[in-house]
């Protein structure tokens, strides 16, 4: 039986001790429940990429551009299963303020169209009506922009967009011509595409862009695709390194390192440190509280539900503080409230199999900080606990 | 021939102190009738607490025995001595002992936990206890907002709320000013020849000793006087 009248008095009576011990446990799952999203949303950016398109980038550096011609030589060379070839180009920049961040690409409206938008076979990651994706292959000036860009901003089609370029200096003006939304969690709905002809002019025609996007038919060969490509450009100034666009994706998250290794030793440490925090409260309690022990012992109250009256409060705490961690952690993470999360991470959000195991860890902190405290207060003397506490 | 309630047969009780085996309880005989007040004096050491906690089963024998209505409480497990204390014994000290963080209702309260009562008849006997050692105005305050000899008055109501078959004190005066010991007195005298309970109570102090209908006197261990 637990003397649940009993715990909660305590609660009342050190409010700060037990807000502290679980306040420091909610900290402690809110990061690991935040540590896990990020690792989750840095796997969705490669498991809900298009398994039918490679990107070809520069094998001397992501951030070294290709030539616009490797986009026809890749055409030219008809390789078998290969559908379309586009390319994107990174266009860097500031947006009223540098703290003001978004992706900005420079793209071929048409083969965009066919690679992602209405026209493309493997389905629309960027949702445009027709006519908007006529328009803005129309205006060399245009731009279009994702939903949630446009809610931010209260940007409407005909606003006007004005960029400083920093990779490529200038005031650049724009006009949206269309807001896409997308209903794949991969494809974000922050980013901005405009005419790469337009920066390509802008620029003197350099003719440089930053990979190259190519769709190939299902069922065709991928690695002989990417051989095929990468040959192409073997002895020339602009080796290509081509990867599956998933693989790609997953070049970003291999420039942080062993992000996987790293978060969870984190988030071990911080939940060991923790644990060791509310042990060390436990024991305290049962240390200070001797002489209750003694006179429950001496009421009546059996052994086991001494044990029980520590072990609950172990519960309630570490429980209680858990469940406040993964509550926080599922509100701010939860309807994209932090725009630079979703800007990198379209799929941000925490993953249920992380509250599970979240709450987990709460279970096993109450057991850990529990267990000692209840086995030595079923051992107490009460002759010694009356005498001495 | 008087009803004992309590029979303690060849009672004997030892300690290690400081390395030394220390014979605190001596082959103690003795007989507590049914509604009777005992009072047990002696000097320091000479075993009187020790024989409260024994006869309260909240210490083991070395040897002999203590029958307690009718149950030999000596080879009882530690399960089946929790339970008996619950439900026979009430208990009362010098220092009250009560719980800081719970109002004067809920330590006394407490024991009744033990019983699966309903919340409203725990409280509801709880208040009548209150109520019989005159603290009925003093149920939502906590130990620190009472005085001493309230504080005792709580404990004893404590005590007496699961209706236990006797009561033991340990010097329940002993940390009173002479006004609160006498009120304390009054109580446990009350409560002894209005309801019947049976009580043993040490003491130093020879007034206390007075109210009891008799004075059993302990010297290293053994009953030196007033066994009888």
């Amino acid at each position: 039986m637990v003397p649940w009248r009993l715990v909660f008095a305590h609660a009342r009576a050190q409010p700060l001790r037990w807000a502290l011990t679980a306040g420091s446990i909610a900290l402690a799952v809110f990061l690991y429940c935040t540590l896990q999203t990020v690792l989750a949303a840095l796997d969705s950016l490669a498991s809900g990429v298009s398994g039918n398109r490679l990107i070809a980038s520069s094998a001397v550096s992501l951030f070294q551009s290709l030539p616009l011609s490797g986009v026809e030589r890749i055409r030219a060379a008809r390789i078998d299963g290969v559908r379309e070839v586009g390319h994107w180009t990174w266009f860097g920049g500031v947006y009223r303020d540098p703290k003001e961040f978004f992706p900005r690409f420079g793209v071929d409206v048409e083969t965009m169209r066919r690679q992602y938008g209405d026209l493309a076979p493997s389905g629309e990651a960027y949702l445009l009506s027709a006519d908007d994706w006529d328009r803005f292959a129309r205006s060399k000036g245009g731009c279009v922009v994702g939903r949630g860009l446009a809610d931010r901003y209260a940007l409407a089609v005909g606003d006007p967009l004005v960029l400083e370029g920093d990779i490529y200096p200038g005031t650049w003006q724009f006009e949206i011509v269309g807001v896409y939304a997308s209903d794949n969690p991969t494809y974000d709905e922050e980013t901005m595409f405009f005419h790469w002809s337009y920066l390509n002019e802008g620029m003197g025609r350099i003719d440089l862009v930053g990979t190259y996007t190519i769709d190939f038919a299902p069922g065709a060969d991928a690695a002989a695709i990417s051989a095929a490509v990468d040959d192409l450009f073997r002895n020339s100034s602009n080796r290509t390194l081509t990867q599956s666009e998933a693989a790609f994706q997953a070049q970003f998250i291999s420039m942080w390192g062993n992000v996987g290794l790293l978060f969870g030793f984190i988030g071990a440490s911080v939940i060991f440190a923790t644990a060791v925090i509310a042990l060390n409260t436990m024991l305290l309690g049962v240390r200070e509280r001797v002489k209750e022990i003694g006179v429950l012992a001496t009421l009546g109250f059996r052994r086991r539900s001494l044990s029980a009256l520590f072990l609950a409060e172990s519960f309630v705490i570490c429980l209680g503080g858990a469940g406040l961690g993964m509550l926080l952690a599922s509100a701010l993470w939860h309807g994209q409230p932090l725009r630079m999360a979703t800007v990198i991470f379209p799929a941000f959000g925490v993953p249920d199999s992380t509250l599970f195991v979240a709450l987990g860890i709460g279970v096993g902190l109450a057991l850990l900080a529990g267990v000692a405290p209840a086995v030595m207060a079923s051992r107490v003397s009460i002759v010694r606990a009356l005498r001495e506490g | 021939m008087a009803d004992v309630l309590i029979a303690v047969r060849e009672l004997s009780r030892s300690y290690e102190r400081g390395g030394q085996i220390v014979r605190v309880l001596d082959s103690l005989s003795m007989d507590v009738p049914r509604g009777a007040f005992i009072a047990l004096m002696g000097p320091s050491g000479s075993g009187k607490t020790t024989l409260l906690n024994l006869l309260g089963g909240l210490d083991r024998a070395d040897s002999g025995a203590i029958v307690a209505g009718g149950i030999d409480i000596v080879p009882l497990s530690d399960d089946d001595l929790a339970r008996w204390r619950a439900s026979a014994v009430g208990f009362v000290f010098q220092l009250y002992n009560l719980l800081p963080v719970l109002k004067a209702i809920e330590n006394v309260e407490l024991p009744l936990q033990l019983f699966g009562l309903p919340r409203r008849e725990r409280r509801k006997r709880a208040a009548l206890a209150l109520d019989l050692v005159g603290l009925a105005h003093r149920t939502d305050h906590y130990p620190r907002e009472l005085s001493g000899g309230q504080e005792q008055r709580v404990a004893i109501a404590r005590a007496l709320v699961t209706d236990p078959s006797f009561v033991l004190a340990d010097e329940p005066t002993g940390d009173l000013d002479p006004h609160s010991s006498k009120e304390i007195l009054d109580l446990l005298q009350h409560l002894n020849t209005d309801f019947g309970k049976t009580i043993v109570m040490v003491t130093h102090s020879r007034d206390a000793a007075a109210r009891a209908q008799r004075i059993v006197h302990l010297e290293d261990g053994r009953i030196a006087a007033g066994g009888a």
